[in-house]
């Protein structure tokens, strides 16, 4: 059934909501790709990186599928199209543990969000043979674990997040700029944070990134509250970082608020767009096979 | 000066606190949310917060307003009108009620009449009032007028008089007693001042532009109560006037009354008019008439003998205002005149005397009628007796000798008159002309056209000199038609006190009058015959003649007509004597009064508050003289039209208040002088400031 919807994928399984309510972090990042790639199963997209290599004579017991029904046509022989598998891409997924990512409205943090979509990334990547790597951060790095194609490696990285918690406050700058000269080899740095945190040093800091030749994908992940900002009542709203409070009337300052996250969005966005970055906004609220679907969606036009 | 109907209700001011409360709590007890970051909060309320607080603080103000009038509604605040006197000393309410008493209020409603609903309506004022009030009664009826004090004025005194108050037949002054009204109140001292006009609200009683003006422009701190009474039906038909036809009548001789009957109803009807001579029934006739329409009737009747008399025309069937179903027309039948024609050529010429038509003129019934003219020539003047003409008529007469004119100069001042017809034998220089007391004018010449065409006429005619009554509405022709050749230039005296009642075209002097003692002298600067005119030979002739003799004629009595509640004045020509005067009210009432004075013997006669025929004898030091005078009610208080609502609204503009007939007087002005009752305001503000609160609470979430 869900095959036939193509466009709605399964995100009955995936609402983060529901995810919540796993623990395991492993069943979790299959059920995400699998709905995904179920969703995606008639969709021209083949995996982004499987590509073809080169024909080879038919022997018996090949499947036929992969006959190359043209060059018989012109030839009279049968052909087997042939895929290579790409294991050259080494990514990097830069999951921001600082304290700001704690924050969630809804059923999920901001981190734990990151975290199952971090999971699904790595699933998605390791059966595809890529290597994947994960870098935690907070304040500074908290963690590094280079990126590996092993099947070994996704279990490392579901236990390095497996019970992840928010940290320090960040300093994302600091951390991206240590990264960018560490990374040797040319890789693929996927970054998952709310960059909360001066822009004027954060963009250096991932324009470091493309300096080194990297290419890079930046996951800004936002609570759905720090989006709309729906609060109603007079309350004093406390910094999850700095633990400054401020008092005031929400419903006021909301048309303000919206402004200034709006302006702070399509600073970073100009910026990856003037970077050739991958810039994804995503909410919290929204399904993770959906937030996927942007990355890739992004991925194609990119390779494209 | 406030009152509160429910005053515990103010306690509930307190609530008032409570948005105060609220604001200042919820600022302290706000929840606190953690959150991402507070970077972007920090800069939106940096751009925002002066604006916020400002909103936060209104919108504080606006809901302890709205506690505030919400409870000042339901405590039903009363503006109570201050004191008029800071110490005390002054009454709370001053009120003067004016009460029409007129004819028109004497107006039948049922078992009751317009004026007895007054009375009631008076009494319920009168009893809306506390003993330390002060009330003054104000008839509107103009025998009773005068200003009372407040000083000694009190509720008990006012319902006294109340019951002393009459229905009259005088005519109605509202206007002008709403004008005594608003300078009473100058003196008054009363927290609330009320003026209360109770009447019938004729239509005629505010055709009094001048005073209306004044009113309106009036500034004094005074309600105005207007409170018709109410008449459901709308008939009445009045006998308006009554009048002689001839302007000398004589004994034995047919004389004409005629009566103006107006239907003021709405209703056709049949009316039957009667006419009574000195109390005795003598003919009737019926009429027929639409509404709002009049008729004359006349009635023909012969006196038999000279002297006063007095007729009076009823109609037989009563409507429900029955005083003006009347009217008395005092008569006076005259003897025969004795007038004296002195020919200044021969009489004897016929046609061609210089008399020929004025004699034509004064005896158009052959010899019949009363005026007995008796001609004679300027030459035979001196040994005629006087004393035994009243009226003397000179036509073209050269001269006279100048102890005939001592003696008719005497004559004069004792009473007779003169008319002098001027033309070519007159000569200028003689006594009569030249400085006599009879002839106080100066010759200027001979005026005479240039061809028989273009003569002069007779302008400027003076049509309100009992002279020219029968000229006035043109019904006997006009005078400017006859074409005047010839006439001398006259120049009146200016120390004479003499007038001019008609000029020629070129503006000098066509009839002079001017008096002579107790006679009148008449002169005419043109001829009686037709040499120097066609006016003799004119329709006009013959009134005008006639007239003149009436006028002229010394015997005469004034048979004078007031209306109900007019002065009437006697006045008689003696130095230092008294004229004890008689005066027989329809023969029941016999007033007496003495004329006196230094230079005139002079009285007035005040008594005139009923309708009637009043009989005068006058014993003047040289006989005694007997008159008639009637006293009739106004014409206009037969006039039941009431004034418009509006019409009365706006008699004192933005002070009156008209009181409808379902209104409950009582109550109303309990509730007016109470004071002004400001609970619909406060709930008027209390639903503008929640309006707005909603307003301002939706601009940003309530702080509460």
């Amino acid at each position: 059934m869900m095959a036939n919807l193509p466009n709605q994928p399964s995100f009955k399984y995936l609402e983060p909501e529901t995810v919540a309510k796993l623990s395991n972090l492993g069943l979790v990042s299959r059920l995400v790709v699998e709905g995904f790639i179920s969703g995606m199963h008639r969709s021209p997209h083949k995996g982004f990186s499987v590509e073809f290599a080169e024909h080879r004579q038919y022997v018996a017991g090949d499947d036929l599928r992969y006959l190359d029904w043209t060059v018989y046509a012109r030839t009279d022989h049968f052909f087997i199209k042939q895929y290579e598998e790409e294991t050259n891409v080494k990514a990097y997924i830069l999951l921001d543990k600082s304290a700001s990512m704690g924050f969630g409205s809804g059923a999920v943090t901001k981190l734990e969000y990151s975290s199952y979509l971090a999971a699904a990334l790595s699933y998605l990547m390791i059966q595809q043979r890529d290597g994947a790597g994960l870098v935690t951060f907070d304040s500074k790095i908290r963690r590094l674990l280079p990126p590996r194609s092993r099947p070994t490696q996704l279990r490392a990285i579901l236990e390095e997040m497996e019970g992840i918690e928010a940290g320090e406050p960040s300093n994302i700058s600091q951390t991206f700029h240590d990264l960018a000269e560490n990374i040797k080899r040319r890789a693929l740095i996927i970054v998952l944070s709310d960059l909360l945190g001066d822009p004027a040093e954060i963009l250096p800091a991932l324009q470091h990134f493309r300096h080194k030749k990297h290419e890079v994908l930046i996951f800004h992940i936002f609570d759905k509250q720090e989006l709309e900002f729906e609060y109603q009542d007079y309350a004093t709203f406390e910094d999850m970082e700095t633990g400054r409070q401020l008092p005031l009337d929400p419903a006021f300052f909301r048309r303000t608020y919206i402004e200034r996250i709006q302006a702070f969005q399509s600073r970073y966005r100009k910026f990856a767009s003037e970077q050739r970055m991958d810039y994804v906004v995503l909410d919290t609220s929204v399904p993770y096979d959906r937030s996927l679907m942007a990355y890739l969606s992004r991925r194609k036009r990119m390779s494209g | 000066m406030f009152h509160f109907y429910n005053p515990l209700l103010l306690l509930a001011l307190s609530a008032v606190l409570i948005p105060i409360g609220i604001h200042v709590i919820s600022r302290h007890r706000a929840k606190v949310i953690s959150f991402s970051s507070i970077v972007f909060l920090e800069a939106s309320v940096r751009e925002r917060a002066g604006i916020k607080r400002i909103q936060e603080l209104l919108t504080l103000l606006l809901r302890c307003l709205l506690i505030l009038f919400l409870v000042l509604a339901a405590s039903k605040p009363l503006l109570k009108h201050s004191k008029g006197s800071i110490l005390g000393a002054g009454s709370e309410t001053d009120v003067v009620i004016l009460l029409d008493n007129s004819c028109s209020m004497g107006y039948r409603e049922g078992d009751t009449n317009l004026f007895e609903q007054a009375v009631s309506m008076a009494e319920s004022i009168l009893n809306t009032l506390a003993e330390n009030d002060r009330a003054i009664i104000l008839t509107s009826n103009r025998t009773e007028k005068s200003q009372p004090s407040w000083d000694e004025a009190t509720v008990e005194k006012a319902r006294n008089q109340l019951q002393e108050v009459k229905l009259t037949l005088s005519s109605t002054s509202i206007l002008e007693d709403l004008q005594t009204s608003l300078d009473m109140m100058n003196s008054a001292t009363g927290a609330i001042r009320e003026i209360h006009v109770i009447s019938d609200f004729q239509t005629s009683n505010l055709n009094h532009p001048d005073i209306l003006e004044r009113i309106r422009s009036n500034d004094q701190r005074v309600s105005v109560y207007v409170i018709p009474t109410v008449k459901t039906r709308g008939e009445n038909t009045a006998v308006e006037s009554i009048q002689l036809i001839e302007p000398f009548p004589l004994a034995n001789r047919p004389i004409t009354i005629s009566a103006r009957i107006h239907n003021r109803g709405d209703k056709a009807t049949t009316e039957t008019a009667i006419l009574e001579i000195d109390g005795k029934r003598k003919s009737k006739k019926q009429v027929r008439l639409k509404p709002n329409e009049a008729q004359n009737v006349s009635f023909t009747h012969e006196f038999e003998q000279a002297g006063r008399h007095y007729a009076k025309i009823s109609l037989q069937d009563e409507d429900p205002l029955t005083e003006d179903n009347y009217r008395y027309l005092p008569i006076t039948i005259n003897e025969a005149l004795s007038i004296l024609v002195v020919d200044g050529g021969d009489p004897s010429l016929g046609p061609l005397a210089e008399t020929f038509y004025l004699k034509m003129a004064l005896t158009p019934h052959a010899g019949s009628g009363a005026i007995k003219p008796v001609v004679v020539t300027a030459a035979d003047l001196p040994k005629v007796n006087m004393e035994s003409f009243a009226v003397f008529m000179f036509a073209n007469v050269p001269e006279i000798d100048p102890e005939t004119l001592k003696a008719l100069e005497m004559a004069v001042e004792k009473g007779a008159s003169a008319a002098l017809f001027l033309g070519e034998r007159v000569q200028p220089l003689s006594p009569l002309y030249a400085g006599s007391a009879l002839f106080p004018v100066e010759f200027k010449g001979r005026i005479a056209a240039r061809n028989e065409r273009s003569g002069y006429a007779l302008q400027s005619i003076d049509l309100n000199h009992p002279l020219f009554r029968r000229f006035q509405q043109g019904e006997t022709g006009n005078l400017s038609q006859a074409q005047f050749r010839e006439f001398w230039k006259l120049e009146v005296d200016s120390k004479v006190a003499a007038r001019t009642l008609a000029t020629f075209d070129d503006g000098s002097p066509a009839l002079v009058e001017f008096e002579l003692g107790r006679g009148k002298v008449i002169i005419f600067a043109s001829k009686c015959d037709a040499d120097w005119s066609d006016f003799p030979r004119r329709t006009t002739y013959l009134p005008f003649i006639q007239q003149l003799v009436d006028y002229l004629s010394p015997s005469k009595m004034s048979s004078r007509e007031f209306l109900v509640g007019q002065e009437v004045p006697f006045s008689y020509d003696f130095r230092d004597a008294r004229v004890p005067i008689s005066i027989d009210r329809s023969g029941k009432q016999t007033h007496r009064l003495v004329a006196m004075g230094q230079e005139k013997a002079e009285t007035t006669f005040r008594e005139t508050e009923q309708s009637g025929y009043y009989l005068v004898d006058i014993y003047r030091p040289d006989g005694l003289e007997q008159d008639v005078f009637a006293v009739n009610i106004d014409p206009a208080e037969s006039d039941i039209t009431p004034v418009a609502q509006k019409g009365l609204e706006d008699l004192v503009p933005g002070r009156t208040t008209f009181v409808a007939e379902d209104q409950k007087l009582p109550d109303l002005l309990r509730r007016h002088r109470e004071g002004v009752e400001l609970w619909g305001n406060m709930l008027f503000l209390v639903l503008m400031i929640a309006a707005m609160e909603c307003y301002m609470a939706n601009r940003s979430t309530p702080v509460g």
